[in-house]
């Protein structure tokens, strides 16, 4: 049994499944970037592009309450993530608990804000799809992942 | 062409319980399948009910989603169901949207996108919801039927069984091209009567193999599309062979009227005013049976199985501990939407599970009120069909229905509803072995009412000394016990009960001058006859009686 995560955990932990699954690509496009793009592809495959659009909708403006930096950034048609900084998408990956989750808006550390999006987008999936169905497709986006048993119950109350 | 040389065509199951049966076995491998019905009607839950059956990594169901309803909410909905296991997704259901291609491109664009997919996947299970959405699409400029002849000729090659699901209405179903194509038609129906919704279900065409016909009654509930054969499932198996068995009621003197008992796989109604105690009798014949070792089943539709069996109690009947024993199972049905198919699949249920010999209904009105207002039209045929499932298997039926008999007439006789008289008829007509109907008359010469005496074959008992009747205060302790020994001491307040009449349908009933006590094989559990006095039976003996004048009217038909 793992220890649960919470949502900004999770994303934490699916930024740094990236970035040690394709280190080579790290400068193209940074890990957070990737993230969303596989869950993009995925979500689009199964419910078209226009319903991911609209679920990257809700999540962006979710996630600009909490990290006032997501502010240039837009969804294209196509649920692309467009008018990125890169330095709002590069976490520290140290593993850590987020320290300005829940805290005022302005104290996040710097790449919180590409972390606090794609957290944001993994609890509407949670919410509409539930915690098995999402798993599910989280495996089959990163197989051979362990996801098992670290979702932790309290990510609604986000 | 010989039973060799025939392609074997496999059955998939539908995955959907009840369906199998209608359709025969199952959904013929590698068909074309078009389920239509209108909005909310079930045709996207039972499309996933026979994916999650069938779908497997090796050969997966694609779920191709066009315009409609959401992917995402409908994985949010479905997965409500007790048959979606989100384990198959995505490895062996996927789900693929093709809105964009609809919208942006058009048919030939969406028939290049399915075929892309199945030879990626080599799916055994393909579904396109909403079909009927491509057709309003502004770019829909090939065909429909096109469409759907070279998507059923590419999937059938494929090796695919597939389902198309398409919102129409009734008016749709005439001349439509699309369903020439089809191999298999399900039609989903929902209407509203009254206060509560009906739904059925109807196999229009199928190819390859042979389905029951006609509406089937189905339901929506957590774990999916159930659907109710109009066979009860029954189809496959063989008539109970019925000998010469009796099951007692444990009322002596009725017994020996019926020459022992109930002979097994009969159905007997029981008819009477209200208060007259024809629950008790009712009570009396599954105790009866318990006690003898045989299980039963007793379905009560007015009162709560708890209090039923108080109410048992206060007779000094024990229904409780027959109950924990798995001797006994009391069903409480009323939901008030019920259809007599569900009625019947829950009875059946129980039957198999306690393998039950007895099966009290209490009461017909009950049954009847209980029941859907659009299955009440069909009460009569329905009860039909369920009597004649259940005395299939073995089961005897004891049934209670109220009757008024203040009226001396056919049509007003009956306190229930008309249809419930009309099925007490038909029950009489077609497969009744026996009636009973206690009565409140305090003369034991008031010849008892006709209304349900038909003039093939209904005769009478009058006989004073065969009658019975139950006291209040006996009626508290013993229930009906015991015959009246001396008319004159009998009460005025005093209940009885007139054995109005026996009849067989196999064989032919004997003609009424003719009543006829045949021999039954003695049991030591089942009272003996009596011996001696004016009105005494010997086994064996054959005992005449006055041709009973005719003068009550037959029923209407």
């Amino acid at each position: 049994m793992k220890t649960p995560m919470d949502a900004r955990d999770f994303a934490r932990f699916l930024v740094a499944l990236e970035a040690a699954l394709d280190p080579a690509s790290a400068r193209d496009k940074t890990p957070v970037h990737r993230v969303y793009q596989k869950l993009r592809l995925n979500l689009s495959g199964i419910a078209g592009s226009a319903a991911f659009r609209a679920f990257a909708l809700r999540a962006l403006a979710q996630a600009r309450s909490h990290s006032p930096g997501l502010s240039t950034v837009r969804i294209a048609t196509s649920g692309a993530l467009e008018g990125l900084e890169p330095s709002l998408l590069e976490p520290q990956l140290d593993g850590s608990a987020d320290p300005a989750a829940g805290q005022p808006a302005g104290d996040d550390p710097p790449g919180a804000e590409g972390i606090s999006l794609i957290a944001s987008l993994l609890t509407l999936l949670l919410v509409f799809l539930g915690e098995a169905l999402m798993l599910s497709l989280l495996r089959d986006t990163w197989p051979g992942a362990d996801f098992e048993d670290r979702i932790s119950l309290n990510w609604r109350k986000q | 062409m010989t039973q060799q040389e025939k392609v074997t065509i496999n059955k998939l199951p539908t995955g959907v319980p009840g369906l199998d049966e209608i359709v025969g076995g199952g959904l013929p491998e590698f068909s074309f399948n078009i389920i239509a019905g209108a909005p909310g009607s079930g045709k996207t839950t039972l499309a996933h009910q026979f994916v999650f059956a069938n779908a497997t990594p090796e050969r997966p169901a694609l779920y191709f989603t066009v315009l409609g309803e959401s992917a995402i909410k409908m994985l949010r909905y479905q997965q409500q169901y007790s048959f979606f296991d989100p384990a198959k997704l995505p490895g062996s259901i996927r789900f693929i949207n093709l809105s964009q291609v609809v919208l942006e491109q058009n048919l030939e664009a969406v028939l290049l996108a399915i075929t892309s997919e199945v030879e990626k996947s080599n799916p055994g299970v393909v579904v396109v919801d909403s079909f009927r959405t491509m057709v309003r699409s502004p770019h829909a400029d090939m065909d429909l039927q096109s469409f759907i002849q070279r998507l059923a000729l590419f999937l059938a090659s494929w090796e695919a069984t597939t389902f198309l699901i398409g919102e129409y209405s009734e008016e749709e179903l005439r001349d439509n091209p699309i369903f020439t194509v089809a191999d298999g038609l399900f039609w989903l129906r929902q209407t509203a009567e009254r206060n509560s919704i009906v739904r059925k279900l109807q196999i229009i065409k199928l190819r390859g193999q042979a389905s029951v016909p006609g509406l089937h009654t189905f339901r929506i509930t957590d774990s999916g599309v159930q659907a109710f054969s109009r066979t009860f499932g029954l189809t496959a198996r063989k008539r109970h062979a019925t000998g010469n068995k009796r099951l007692c009621f444990g009322i002596p003197e009725l017994d020996r009227m019926l020459d022992g008992g109930v002979r097994e796989g009969d159905s007997v109604l029981i008819a009477g005013s209200s208060g007259t105690g024809k629950s008790v009798m009712a009570t009396q014949f599954i105790s009866e049976g318990v006690r003898q070792g045989e299980p039963g089943i007793v379905a009560v539709f007015e009162e709560r199985p708890e209090a039923y069996a108080e109410r048992a109690t206060s007779l000094g009947l024990d229904l409780e501990s027959p109950q924990k024993d798995g001797m006994l199972t009391i069903l409480y049905l009323r939901p008030l939407d019920l259809s007599v198919d569900e009625t019947m699949h829950s009875i059946l249920a129980a039957v198999q599970k306690i393998g039950a010999k007895r099966l009290v209904i209490d009461s017909l009105a009950g049954f009847e009120m209980a029941l859907s207002p659009g299955f009440r039209a069909d009460f009569r045929e329905s009860l039909y069909r369920m009597i004649f499932a259940l005395t299939g298997i073995g089961v005897t039926i004891v049934s209670t229905v109220e009757v008024d008999e203040s009226s001396p007439t056919t049509s007003s006789a009956c306190a229930t509803s008309p249809s419930t008289a009309s099925c007490a008829r038909s029950w009489w007509s077609s497969k009744c072995a026996a009636a009973i109907t206690p009565r409140k008359s305090a003369s034991m010469r008031s010849r008892p009412r006709g209304w349900w005496c038909s003039a093939n074959g209904w005769w009478t008992i009058r006989d004073s000394s065969a009658a019975f009747r139950y006291t209040p205060n006996a009626h508290s302790s013993r229930g009906w016990h015991r015959k009246i020994p001396d008319r004159s001491s009998r009460p005025p307040w005093g209940r009885e009960a007139h054995f109005v009449g026996i009849r067989r349908c196999f064989p032919p009933p004997a003609p009424p001058h003719s009543l006829r006590y045949r021999s039954m094989p003695r049991r030591q559990d089942c009272p003996p006859r009596r011996a001696g006095g004016s009105s005494a039976r010997t086994p064996g003996r054959v005992r005449a009686q006055s041709p009973a004048p005719r003068r009550w009217p037959n029923p209407p038909v």
